[in-house]
């Protein structure tokens, strides 16, 4: 099952003061969305709203035909799957295996995406291992197969990449692919445009907990202005595709090479 | 140390009738020995002390030292290894703690601690307990659920221990 | 606000051991008396060290949050269901024995509680490490004291995490009492693990920064302490001493 996610003119916030203030957003079923921003400019807030960790003090969160207001998070958890930013703190199962498998037997699942999606995550070979005896980006990898396994149609990762080396990151971003293409909707908060660039197809900037910005995520990442106000620059494929006036306007590595082979390419005169 | 002060709060957003406040004593007990757990337990009465401003439940630190020297006697006859074993171990030492507790309870407080077992002593005073019985009684079966759950987790802490972790403790080996 | 409020009043500026000195003094002085009476001074005691420290304000809602409760109970578990002769006070009757307990335990709860939240008020961490270190108190054991203050708002915080992360994975906050109890395991579990984990990296960090050489340290700035800081400190030991010493004599005859 595939769902969407709608906010209608939602205030939220904790405790004192509302941190997001008069959101609408739609992000279709199978879309791919980024939340840009400084922090504090409200990304997480959004995302916590739709696991129900964070409760709107006005509008509607929807996630498919569900209202997260009358929801725990813990029934969520069926349609959307969620990320922590330091999700490793999570982890407690004595293997990598049981662990991922926490998620799929709280929600009563059958738990044969376990292995699929240790596989996926390239931690077959560590799967019995202790998920405390391996390196940070590698226990972050496990919370998010724990996540994947429960097969939730709706994927919410907070900072998924962060601190990770080339390897890791395509893996997940392999990963997200899949699970877009067979109609998963994902919605990102990262600062790592790197990985923004091969996994969204749409950007959301918020600022001061609105929504300043929302654009394809080809044109966004192609505008330097845009992004130096932010205090990004173009990922790697992008720039390089903008230094090259490269034809197809390339964001990603793929579509780079591409261009790049398609190229009639002469060396400039020095 | 901070776990004795820390698991309050997850047991409250439980509503768990119970402090688990020796859960972090316990585990020192069996992973380095008695007198780093009566370190422990004290430094976490008197940080709790500190960080709650609630100063009068320092005496109860004498019941952080019993429960320090019952952990580390039974872990070492292997009483954490196992839950069938550390059941009983729970039981005992819940039996203990209350002993000890009671008295304080009684002399210091007229009765008056935390909120769960004041609350059991007002219940049963109201049904025409004697006072001295109905502290006593309310803090035995607080304490009784209170150590035993102490003592399975502490076991469940210890199985799911990672190997790189364990060998810095030379008291598991025993 | 329980903790340190910057400010510059007499407890402030004294040696740090002098305003702990007095708090521990109204604790042991309130467990040496045991009638309404002088209980009452104690809290009195205990009211003039806060004013004295220009605490009031920093510590009244602590206070009042921490004793309200207790204050409220013992007047039901004593005075209303205390022993007899009884009084009638209009609607409520109340036990006389047992008011007169709970004016006691009550006054007790409040004094300590007053001076010791004075002392944290008045007490500045990093001047009382110094003082500490003066007097020659080996670094691992106060880095122990104060890396454990640290932890606990840093491990608070991870609970918080915790707690969302396993609801976010299925996990059901609630139910029946059974699964409320297993619950606990991946809620502690983690948190535990995760304290063991810094626990190693903080004795790795002791070891790098030479905390087993038994060296003396040499403190940078060490607080002053004064002839009269000290004439007051032994004036508190000997009050408190002359106090048990009241108490049990006066018992044996």
């Amino acid at each position: 099952m595939t769902f969407g996610v709608r906010l209608e003119r939602v205030r939220a916030g904790y405790g004192q003061g509302d941190v997001l203030h008069d959101v609408s957003l739609d992000v279709a079923a199978g879309e791919s969305l980024a939340l840009l921003g400084a922090n504090g400019a409200g990304k997480t807030t959004l995302a916590r709203l739709l696991i129900g960790l964070v409760r709107p003090s006005a509008g509607r969160v929807t996630v498919g035909d569900w209202d997260v207001s009358g929801r725990r998070p813990d029934e969520l958890a069926r349609r959307v799957g969620y990320v922590f930013q330091h999700a490793d703190h999570q982890l407690f199962a004595r293997t990598v295996r049981d662990d991922v498998a926490f998620g799929p037997r709280c929600l009563g699942l059958p738990g044969d995406g376990v292995a699929a999606a240790l596989e996926e995550l390239g931690l077959s070979r560590v799967a019995g291992a202790h998920p405390y005896d391996l390196p940070a980006p590698a226990r972050k990898l496990v919370t998010l197969a724990g996540v994947l396994a429960m097969g939730a149609g709706v994927l919410v990762l907070d900072e998924p990449t962060a601190g990770f080396d080339h390897e890791s990151r395509e893996l997940v971003v392999a990963a997200l692919r899949r699970r877009i293409e067979s109609g998963v909707t994902a919605v990102v908060v990262s600062h790592d445009l790197a990985f923004v660039a091969e996994a969204a197809e749409r950007i959301v900037v918020m600022r001061e907990g609105a929504i300043a910005t929302d654009r394809r995520a080809r044109d966004m990442l192609r505008d330097e202005d845009a992004l130096h106000a932010l205090g990004l620059g173009p990922p790697p494929a992008a720039a390089l595709g903008l230094r090259l006036a490269l034809s197809g306007s390339p964001v990603r590595i793929a579509e780079c090479v591409a261009a790049l082979r398609g190229a009639r390419w002469t060396a400039p005169a020095v | 140390m901070a776990v004795n002060l820390v698991i309050g709060q997850i047991v409250a957003a439980l509503l768990l009738p119970v402090f688990l406040d020796a859960v972090g004593t316990i585990l020192v007990a069996a992973l380095v020995g008695p007198r780093a757990a009566i370190a422990a337990g004290l430094v976490s009465q008197i940080l709790n002390a500190v960080l709650s401003g609630n100063f009068s439940w320092l005496p109860f630190g004498i019941v952080q030292i019993v429960i320090a020297l019952y952990a580390a006697s039974v872990a070492r006859l292997g009483a954490f290894k196992r839950y069938e074993t550390a059941v009983p171990a729970g039981l005992g030492l819940g039996l203990l703690a209350g002993a000890t507790a009671a008295p304080i309870s009684y002399f210091v407080f007229g009765g008056v601690t935390g909120g769960g077992v004041t609350a059991v002593t007002a219940v049963l005073r109201g049904l025409g307990v004697p006072l001295p019985v109905a502290v006593a009684g309310a803090s035995m079966g607080t304490d009784l659920l209170d150590k035993t759950i102490s003592c399975v987790l502490v076991a469940a802490i210890l199985r799911s221990l990672p190997e790189q972790l364990a060998a810095r403790f030379p008291a598991l080996a025993r | 606000m329980i903790g340190y409020a910057a400010g510059r009043s007499p407890l402030h500026r004294a040696h740090p051991y002098t305003p702990l000195a007095a708090a521990s003094a109204v604790l042991l002085l309130a467990f040496a008396v045991s009638t309404p009476g002088a209980v009452g001074v104690v809290v009195l005691a205990a009211v003039a060290l806060a004013l004295l420290g220009d605490a009031t304000g920093a510590i009244v809602r602590p206070m009042l949050v921490l004793v309200l409760p207790t204050w409220a109970l013992l007047l039901v578990l004593h005075g209303i269901l205390g022993g007899d002769p009884h009084l009638v006070l209009g609607p409520v009757t109340l036990s006389e024995p047992g008011v007169r307990r709970a004016l006691v335990l009550g006054g007790r709860v409040t004094a300590i509680v007053i001076a010791f939240l004075t002392a944290l008020a008045t007490v500045s961490p990093p001047r009382l490490v110094e003082a500490m270190t003066a007097r020659g108190v080996p670094f691992g054991r106060i880095f122990l004291l104060v890396s454990s203050l640290t932890l606990v708002p840093r491990m608070r915080a991870r609970a918080v995490q915790i707690l969302d992360a396993q609801q976010s994975r299925g996990l059901r906050i609630g139910g029946s009492a059974a699964a409320r109890v297993r619950a606990l395991v991946p809620l502690v579990l983690p948190l535990v693990l995760g304290a063991l984990a810094e626990v190693e990296e903080q004795v790795l960090a002791l070891d790098a920064r030479g905390a087993a050489s038994g060296a003396r340290r040499t403190a940078l700035d060490p607080p002053r302490d004064t002839l009269g800081e000290r004439l007051v400190r032994m004036a508190l030991i000997m009050a408190v001493l002359m106090a048990y010493a009241a108490k049990f004599m006066g018992r044996g005859a």
